[in-house]
């Protein structure tokens, strides 16, 4: 079995690129909480691109509006059919923002169904840490930026009772995005609903 | 009286004789004890330790005989036991007590009353109850002759031990230097009580302090030397002393009588001056007139005691090679020997007279009580307050700041685009020449923006960001485009976008597909910048503006960090798992120890005779040991302190290895490391 490669989506439209730090943070996370084989850098997928079927957990954020190529929209179909987990961060942390409003309606008509709120209890939740209130608060919701709300539940595709994609409106692409040298200047990791996700996407 | 009766004064009668059995066997023990010491100190004088834990044990061995005598006593609460105990003793009862005592020979009690009244048992329990006492009475009255009849002085060393008292009680014959008693007097104005050692090696006292060394005369005469000491010899018949000052610097005196010879080292102790320090002003200032009041504030401690303080205000005025000084005094305190105070006062300035660029120099002082050696004067820091001149106002009080990197300065396209048409305003007023090189200076920023636009473009591709003109212009050739080359893609990509709206899907370079409108921004700055350059600025204002909207155009499409974007992080999965292993990180190399200099192996030598000597002649070898210590005091003390301490136990009787072996690495400047256990956490 190969190691744990951390992917990040790119997509034609939009800047897919807008977290580039969040990946080695991840990383670091796995490496540092659990005994998960892991490459020590990720990879750049496209998502028209069949590699992508290669990676069980792929990342996608950007601020820009999303709309999908054709190939890619077919593509995102099989990813999400055969097994894998597309992780979808809004960078705007706005519901009312670009990114939210053409990358939702996009997941939906590639998909043939609109997300769905995501139980708070849900195993995604206590996958590896346990977060009994629901996905972790992050910063830009507390401090008012973007819409200004505290997103009480994360969206997912659900395929049976496996996450197909997962949405997310609260900015973990702005939370995550520091150098994971930095760790040791919080006292709690905020990284580690990071990890739920990818032993999730690597367990189910 | 009945048979009941009669029990119950027998009763009576046995427990007053337990009681005072109790105290005959107590006091008999702790005079036992006493005596035997007092016998055996009488011929081989006790240490002071042993004579000072004499009375406590005393009174616990009398404590533990009570205790045993007392325990008896309970047998003796019950009626019944009582009553057998007497059967025992006057056999002629035949029972008859012990059965009137038991409630089921009550049917009988008359019969049994009349034979109890025939017999007479007092007088033999009497006997019986007091009799014992006589042997421990014997034993206390032999110790208390004991005790009195040895020599004045003999108990009052067990019941009041004193440091010195060893030199009454010296049975050296012919030597007395055996044991000497050093009685120290500090200075009066330290407060010090005076104390007294027992056979000490070494002294330790504050300087001036009045010391005696006393030992009981004994066959010749003793002679004493020492260096420059002055030091006053008496024999009184019964002892001898020597009375001396604690000098200035350790001393070795050597007691002499006949072939004998008894060091002892003094080791004078300094009295710190007081530690002040001045709190308010916290640092030096400039103040812009000399108004109001300056407080000041200061703390001062000392080892002995503070007599009083003040702050001492030095004024300078004058410039160049006039300068006048005047000194004043305020805030004076007594403070009545504490050993901490605090300082405080105030400077009214308007009464000073101050000058604009006039100095004052504050600082705080305080005085202990020492009468020996003078009073100890200590001083805090210096803080300087100066009068601000005319003028320097706005320069007071600035931090410079480093001056700004050479050629990284950039005018935005906006202030260039004001610049330019604020030169064109001017046009008419201005000659051509002047014109032409205010166009050029604008050019020049035109053209330093645009290689910054340049390397945002590059800095955006993944070439680790060290593309742009730059690469180019410093002659590392690594694939980076040259100007020329960034213009022609530039070129192509702002003609595509004016004839038709550009196609990105393939077939161009990352340059142009990423960067479309910073390299329309380029592509025009490139413009301005040669219209500039040749002096034609209004022929360079529209390129200027297209350059401004492109550069909007950037910034509405996507964020464009200035800064440039972030290296990949590649994780060292080993180190965050804490597995990792560096290869630059090894244990330090062993290396031989250096050649030690002639002076630590003299010193080594001598430290290494002494110890050769211990086995034959301990008092030899820690007179050497005291010998050298004497010597380091002055020119090492660090070196110095760990012989003190085996000097001490060598001559206390106890071991001394563990401490000449610290002694001895320290001389050799072996360095040691810790043990990570405690000397409560040693390993099972």
């Amino acid at each position: 079995m190969s190691a744990f490669t951390f992917c990040t989506v790119q997509y034609e439209s939009g800047d897919w690129d807008s977290a580039p730090l969040v990946p080695a943070n991840v990383i670091d996370s796995v490496a540092r909480y659990t005994s998960i084989e892991v490459n020590p850098t990720g990879a750049i997928v496209p998502l028209a691109s069949a590699d992508l079927l290669r990676y069980p957990l792929a990342y996608l954020t950007g601020h820009l509006p999303v709309r999908l190529s054709p190939a890619e929209r077919a593509m995102l179909r099989t990813y999400v059919t055969r097994g894998g987990l597309l992780f979808v961060d809004d960078h705007n942390h706005d519901i009312d923002g670009v990114f939210h409003k053409s990358a939702t309606e996009e997941l939906a008509r590639a998909l043939g169904a609109p997300l769905k709120a995501l139980p708070n209890t849900h195993a995604l939740y206590t996958s590896f840490f346990k977060f009994p209130d629901g996905p972790p608060t992050t910063g830009h919701e507390l401090n008012g930026w973007g819409d200004n709300l505290v997103h009480a539940n994360l969206f997912a595709h659900l395929i049976g009772d496996r996450i197909g994609v997962l949405y997310s409106s609260k900015d973990y692409s702005s939370e995550w995005g520091y150098h994971p040298d930095n760790k040791r200047f919080q006292s709690v990791d905020n990284t580690r609903f990071a990890v739920n996700i990818v032993v999730y996407a690597l367990t189910r | 009286m009945s048979a009941l009766e009669r029990l119950g004064r027998v009763q009576r009668e046995l427990m007053m004789a337990v009681v005072a059995g109790s105290v005959v066997w107590a006091a008999c023990a702790a005079v036992g004890w006493f005596a035997v010491l007092a016998v055996v100190d009488r011929f081989a004088t006790l240490p002071l330790a042993w004579r000072t834990a004499a009375p406590a044990i005393g009174a616990l061995l009398g404590l533990a005989a009570a205790a045993w005598r007392v325990r008896r006593a309970g047998a003796f609460t019950d009626a019944r036991a009582v009553a057998l105990w007497v059967e025992g003793v006057a056999p002629s009862l035949r029972y008859a007590l012990v059965t009137r005592v038991d409630p089921a020979g009550a049917a009988s009690a008359d019969a049994l009353e009349r034979v109890i009244a025939a017999v007479a048992f007092e007088p033999p329990v009497r006997r019986a109850a007091w009799q014992p006492l006589a042997r421990p009475a014997l034993a206390l009255a032999i110790g208390l002759v004991v005790l009195l009849v040895l020599p004045s002085g003999a108990v009052a060393r067990l019941a009041r031990p004193v440091p010195g008292d060893v030199v009454a009680a010296s049975r050296a014959p012919g030597d007395a230097l055996a044991h000497v008693a050093i009685t120290i007097v500090p200075p009066a104005y330290s407060g010090v009580a005076t104390s007294r050692l027992e056979d000490a090696a070494r002294v330790s006292a504050l300087v001036g302090s009045a010391v005696r060394v006393e030992g009981a005369a004994a066959g010749l005469p003793v002679t004493v030397r020492a260096d420059s000491l002055r030091v006053v010899l008496r024999d009184s018949g019964a002892r001898w002393s020597a009375d001396l000052g604690m000098p200035a610097s350790p001393t070795v005196l050597r007691f002499v009588q006949g072939t004998r010879e008894r060091l002892l080292l003094l080791e004078p102790r300094a009295d710190s001056a007081p530690i002040v320090s001045l709190t308010v002003p916290a640092r030096d200032s400039v103040l812009k007139s000399a108004t109001g009041v300056l407080r000041l504030a200061a703390s001062a401690s000392d080892d002995i005691g503070l007599v009083g303080g003040a702050f001492e205000v030095v004024i300078s005025s004058g410039e160049g090679e006039n300068f006048r000084f005047r000194t004043i005094t305020v805030g004076r305190t007594a403070l009545g020997n504490v050993r901490a105070a605090t300082l405080g006062g105030g400077l009214r300035l308007d009464t000073l007279k101050l000058e604009p660029g006039d100095l004052l120099h504050v600082r705080a002082i305080a005085r202990d009580r020492n009468t020996v050696s003078g009073p100890g004067l200590g001083a805090s820091e210096t803080r300087a307050i100066r009068i601000a001149r005319a003028g320097e106002y706005d320069s007071v009080s600035v931090d410079g700041a480093p001056p700004p990197e050479v050629g990284k300065g950039v005018i935005s396209q906006r202030m260039l685009i004001l610049l330019t048409e604020k030169l064109l305003k001017q046009r008419a007023a201005i000659a051509k020449d002047a014109f032409v090189r205010e166009a050029r200076l604008i050019a020049r920023d035109q053209n330093t923006l645009r290689k910054q636009v340049g390397d945002v473009i590059f800095s955006r591709l993944d070439d680790g960001g060290g593309g742009g003109e730059h690469a180019h212009d410093d002659g590392d050739d690594h694939g980076a485009l040259t100007p020329e080359q960034l213009l022609a893609a530039a070129n192509e990509a702002t003609q595509a976008a004016g004839a038709e709206p550009l196609d990105f899907a393939g077939g161009e370079s990352p340059v142009v597909n990423i960067n479309r409108p910073l390299l329309e921004a380029y592509n025009a700055m490139w413009d301005a910048g040669r219209e500039l350059g040749i002096g034609d600025a209004k022929a360079a204002l529209p390129h200027m503006y297209v350059a401004l909207a492109a550069i909007q155009k950037a910034r509405l499409a996507e964020r464009v960090y200035l800064r440039g974007r972030p290296k990949e992080v590649v994780i060292d999965i080993g180190r965050v798992r804490l597995a990792g292993k560096s290869d630059i990180i090894g244990p330090a190399a062993r290396l031989p120890r250096g050649t030690l200099d002639a002076t630590t192996l003299a010193r080594l030598a001598r430290f290494d005779a002494a110890l050769g000597l211990l086995a034959t002649a301990r008092a030899a070898a820690t007179d050497s040991l005291l010998l050298l210590r004497a010597e380091l005091l002055g020119v090492a003390p660090e070196l110095a302190a760990p012989l003190g301490e085996a000097v001490d136990r060598l001559r206390a009787g106890t071991d001394a290895t563990e401490a000449l072996v610290v002694a001895r690495r320290t001389l050799a400047n072996v360095s040691s490391h810790a043990t990570p256990l405690g000397a409560w956490g040693r390993a099972p």
